[in-house]
């Protein structure tokens, strides 16, 4: 072969060489949503930014494939637009989208878990000690390395050090020790409690719209507002800065802290995050917030998430004005407010250029508290017995109550005696010794005088209200018991609970469809006989005795730490804690399994079309307009 | 004249300091606070609070503390660092109140120079042309803008822009243009969104200053100096110009400072319906969260504006009128 041939051979594989890392190149840069950006050097490629083992986003991973059949890959791009009308710079649907949990399960299920910011985590086999490995590469949303220094940094310098407030009770084990961490390498550490602690699966997953950030925390950066990291003097100097005293110095690391709920703060802005977007922008007008350079999910073909560029949420006044920007196609996503706007959604779907879709909400609405730990013997002497609770029980005729509020969109609750039934109703409560009546027609207390069951509701939805009218009514018509509906402003219904002064009071509860998710609210709460809970908490020290049954409820609460979420030791608390609910009637629910509309762009792919409404927009970086505006 | 008005803007501060006083113990009455009032609005999204992030967000605002302490807090950050605390949402004050004020100003000088320009023309020629159908129609108008409630006239505005330009006026800009820098199309965007505000917080005003020109003139217009001068046969254009005009305008004058409060009021509830980033929804806002320190200070905003007001009226009428002497006012 002479020397031109073997140029020629030559120049002709530099030439394939030079088309196939081009196409490399390409493909590489198509997956990455900044590639303008690296190009013109600002960022380094997407191999450096992403985690050598990123969480690859398919079908069934966020959302179950029964709620999204048909997952796609999807492409860059796009402003998703919402709207909020919160004092407190907070909306709802960007916080959820944004809410990043060290472990979770598709939707907001406690089944099926998966390493998210941790790529993966074991549990020993009596659920004491909890292993957790980072994944490695993963960065902050400033390009820093995300180690268990971070996680060091939470436990060690903020739990663990009483100036910075007490050691949290969701790392608590059963027992109310605290965890105790280990730090094993970079990436590597658990969490060991003296007692099987299995519930904190849940905790770690989803109690709370949990995040990561109550594990881990940027020391790099936040550490220079804490006395273990920063120099003493550079910490002075801030403190001075800020008008603080040497003994507030924990509000100068609060004041650069954001827990999860705070993201759209102005103090976020440029505080390294791991979330989908980082917030950018914020006015009286709205909050911008753009996608997270670093974000550690890619979909099956390898394109960075998330889809979209940039979230928007603009401020209006009242939910009554955000519906009117749906309907002028100002508005991508969305959670309807009000069951009845249904109707006014679905027909203007078409001008405002979006979907309804019916998701599950997942807590029951409204609920009927009867406070049987009120400090009035007289009334006592009524709520306490069971006959008088199950009457009120069957004197509602929830159907209605669904039809005319939810318009249909949810069945009577199943784990109370529900079922409408007025005779039965009125047999209790004449058997029960109410069979007098007053001049009025209404029925009497046993002890023979007038009775009025006072119904306090706080309007912090809009659906509360109307409900409980018709509650007033029912008990009224069907049952001859005289309610009275008070409106309160919340601060003072929770004190009047708080003060054993309320008699009923209207409120929501977790969701019964999600049992085995929930760990809170079914055993006393800032809702239900609040003196009871801290009588529970304190073992006795304030608040007000419970009865023997709702202490078994508190044991089942405090047993359930200990479960896994799912095992049969988890399974049969759960049941033995509806069943006491089944037999005391403690909380009467209006409404089970209702459906929320929620406003989806026409053009967005993978929305879920079953599923909850928190599960949905937790998924949101998967979200993607199908074609480019 | 000089030392009439310094003397007029000392006394502001004795009432300043009172007024402070009072807002924030007023705002203080109601049970809950700017935190309970969060952990509550966190909750009715399902968000919960663990009570360790409760006490750490009550010593942020430093609720633990005695209520003397915390106004004192206050007046001291404001006095010695010029820091005048940070919004519920965690921006700082002074960035909330420099990005609303100027929208604040340009609606309500806007609807100022609106109704006045509008209204006083109007009312002239209503009272000029009384009983006569062009009289009727405004005077029906005026009655109307005067009765309708703005925040009502707002939503029909809304709706009516909706069905009829497939535009919402709603907020201070489109989304696409929120983030975006000044430019030409923003400027444009605004404006398409700023004639319903001001038109809407114009028209109350308008109403009233017709039917008070309206009534002024016409009693001027009987009075035996007006007779005279037309059986002189001075022009009637110029006549009416001359005299009666200018004493009918004296009540408008006076009552300026009414006037100015209510555009900033009116304005207030017309921002909320329209979402406007004005000082309206930014009190409702802070009274709603329990937010004192915003409060406090909005309405420190709101009475200087009207004290001031008060006394550009003062000077105003001085000025206009003659026979109202300086140095008797200010003895």
């Amino acid at each position: 072969m002479s020397i031109k041939v073997l140029t020629r051979i030559g120049s002709v594989i530099v030439i394939l060489l030079a088309i196939f890392s081009a196409a490399v190149v390409a493909q590489d840069m198509s997956k990455d949503p900044l590639s303008a950006e690296v190009e013109a050097g600002n960022l380094p490629p997407l191999s450096e930014r992403l985690p050598n083992n990123p969480l690859v986003v398919g079908p069934g991973l966020l959302m179950p494939e029964a709620a999204l059949p048909d997952w796609e890959p999807g492409q860059h791009g796009g402003t998703l637009r919402t709207a909020f009308t919160s004092a407190f710079g907070f909306s709802g649907e960007l916080f959820v989208m944004n809410v990043e949990p060290i472990i979770a399960a598709p939707d907001i299920d406690v089944e099926g878990f998966y390493g998210n910011v941790a790529e993966s985590f074991e549990v020993n086999d009596d659920a004491t000690v909890f292993s957790f490995t980072l994944r490695e590469g993963l960065k902050w949303s400033d390009g820093s390395p995300v180690t268990t220094a971070d996680v060091a940094f939470v436990f060690n310098d903020l739990y663990n050090n009483g100036e910075y407030g007490a050691f949290p009770n969701k790392f608590k084990s059963a027992s109310g020790t605290p965890a105790e961490l280990t730090i094993v390498d970079d990436y590597t550490f658990s969490l060991a409690f003296d007692v099987p602690s299995g519930g904190i699966l849940r905790d770690l997953a989803i109690t709370g719209w949990t995040s990561y950030n109550d594990m881990i925390k940027p020391v790099h950066y936040l550490g220079d507002y804490h006395p273990a990291h920063a120099d003493a003097d550079e910490l002075a100097a801030k403190l001075d800065a800020e008008g603080l005293s040497a003994e507030e110095r924990p509000n100068l690391f609060n004041n650069k802290d954001c827990p999860r709920f705070h993201i759209m703060r102005e103090k976020c802005i440029g505080l390294p995050q791991l979330s989908p977007w980082v917030v950018t922008e914020l006015s009286e007008s709205g909050t911008i917030m753009q996608r997270n350079p670093y974000y550690w999910k890619v979909d099956t073909e390898g394109k960075q998430l998330p889809y979209l560029d940039t979230l928007v949420a603009q401020v209006f006044g009242d939910g009554e004005m955000v519906n009117l920007g749906a309907i002028a196609g100002d508005i991508d996503f969305l959670y309807g407010t009000q069951y009845s706007n249904f109707p006014l959604y679905k027909e203007n779907e078409e001008s405002g250029n979006f979907v309804t879709i019916p998701l599950i909400l997942h807590a029951d609405p409204t609920a009927l508290y009867i406070q049987t730990c009120n400090n009035d013997p007289a009334y006592v002497a009524v709520a306490d017995d069971v006959r008088f609770r199950r009457g009120l029980s069957h004197a509602i005729d929830r159907e209605e109550i669904i039809d005319v509020i939810y318009l249909g969109l949810g069945s009577i609750p199943t784990w109370v005696p529900a079922e409408f039934d007025p005779d039965r109703a009125n047999e209790m409560l004449d058997d029960m010794g109410m069979d007098q009546r007053d001049g009025d027609g209404y029925r009497m207390s046993p002890a023979g005088e007038a009775f009025t069951l006072y119904i306090e509701v706080a309007p912090v939805r809009p659906d509360m209200i109307p409900v409980t009218e018709l509650i007033v009514d029912h008990l009224g018509t069907f049952a001859d018991i005289r309610a009275e509906l008070r409106q309160e402003d919340p601060n003072v219904k929770n004190e009047r609970i708080a003060n054993n002064e309320t008699q009923a009071s209207i409120h929501w509860i977790q969701s019964y469809q999600w049992r085995p998710g929930m760990n809170q609210e079914y055993a006393t709460s800032s809702q239900w006989c609040k003196s009871w809970r801290d009588w529970l908490d304190t073992g006795g020290a304030s608040g007000t005795e419970p009865p023997a049954e709702v202490k078994r409820l508190y044991e089942i609460r405090v047993a359930r730490k200990a479960t896994v979420p799912y095992s049969e030791a988890d399974l049969a608390l759960v049941d033995e804690l509806f069943s006491l609910h089944y037999e005391n009637v403690w909380i009467l629910p209006m409404i089970q399994n209702v459906l929320r509309p929620t406003i989806f762009n026409a053009d967005f792919g993978n929305i879920a079309t079953a599923g909850t409404q928190m599960g949905a927009s937790r998924a949101g970086e998967q979200f993607f307009y199908r074609t480019m505006q | 004249m000089g030392i009439y008005i310094v003397k007029r803007l000392l006394t502001m501060i004795p009432l300043w300091i009172l007024l402070s006083i009072i807002t924030f113990f007023l705002i203080e009455l109601p049970p809950g606070d700017v935190v309970s009032n969060e952990v509550i609005a966190l909750r009715a999204q399902n968000v919960e609070v663990d009570e360790t992030t409760i006490a750490r967000m009550r010593a942020q605002w430093g609720l633990d503390d005695a209520f003397l302490l915390r106004y004192l807090r206050w007046v001291e950050n404001i006095i010695l660092r010029g820091d005048l605390g940070s919004t519920v949402d965690g921006r700082d004050n002074i960035d909330v109140l420099l990005e609303t004020l100027p929208y604040t100003i340009i609606i309500g000088l806007s609807s100022l120079i609106l109704s006045l320009g509008l209204a006083i023309p109007l009312g002239i020629f209503s009272a000029t042309h009384q009983y006569s159908i062009a009289d009727y129609i405004i005077t029906f108008l005026a009655f109307a803008g005067l009765g309708a409630p703005g925040w009502l006239l707002a939503i029909i505005v809304a709706w009516a822009s909706l069905y009829f330009l497939d535009f919402v006026p709603l907020g201070i800009n489109s989304l696409e243009y929120l983030a975006a820098p000044m430019s030409w199309e923003k400027a444009i965007d605004t404006a398409k969104h700023l004639w319903a505000p001001i038109l809407l917080t114009a028209l109350p005003s308008i109403g009233g200053t017709i039917r008070v020109v309206r009534n002024n003139l016409l009693d001027q217009l009987g009075q035996q100096y007006v007779v005279t001068a037309r059986a002189k046969g001075l022009k009637e254009s110029k006549l009416v110009r001359k005299y009666p005009v200018k004493i009918a305008l004296n009540p408008l004058i006076s009552d300026f400072g009414m006037l100015v409060y209510g555009i900033v009021a009116g304005q207030g509830l017309i921002g909320i319906v329209l979402g406007l980033p004005t000082l309206g929804p930014l009190l409702l806002h802070s009274l709603l969260a329990q937010d004192m320190i915003l409060a406090g200070t909005i309405l420190l905003i709101y009475a200087s504006v009207i004290w001031l007001a008060t006394l550009a009226s003062d000077v105003l009428l001085a000025w206009f009128d003659p026979r109202i002497r300086f140095e008797g006012t200010a003895r």
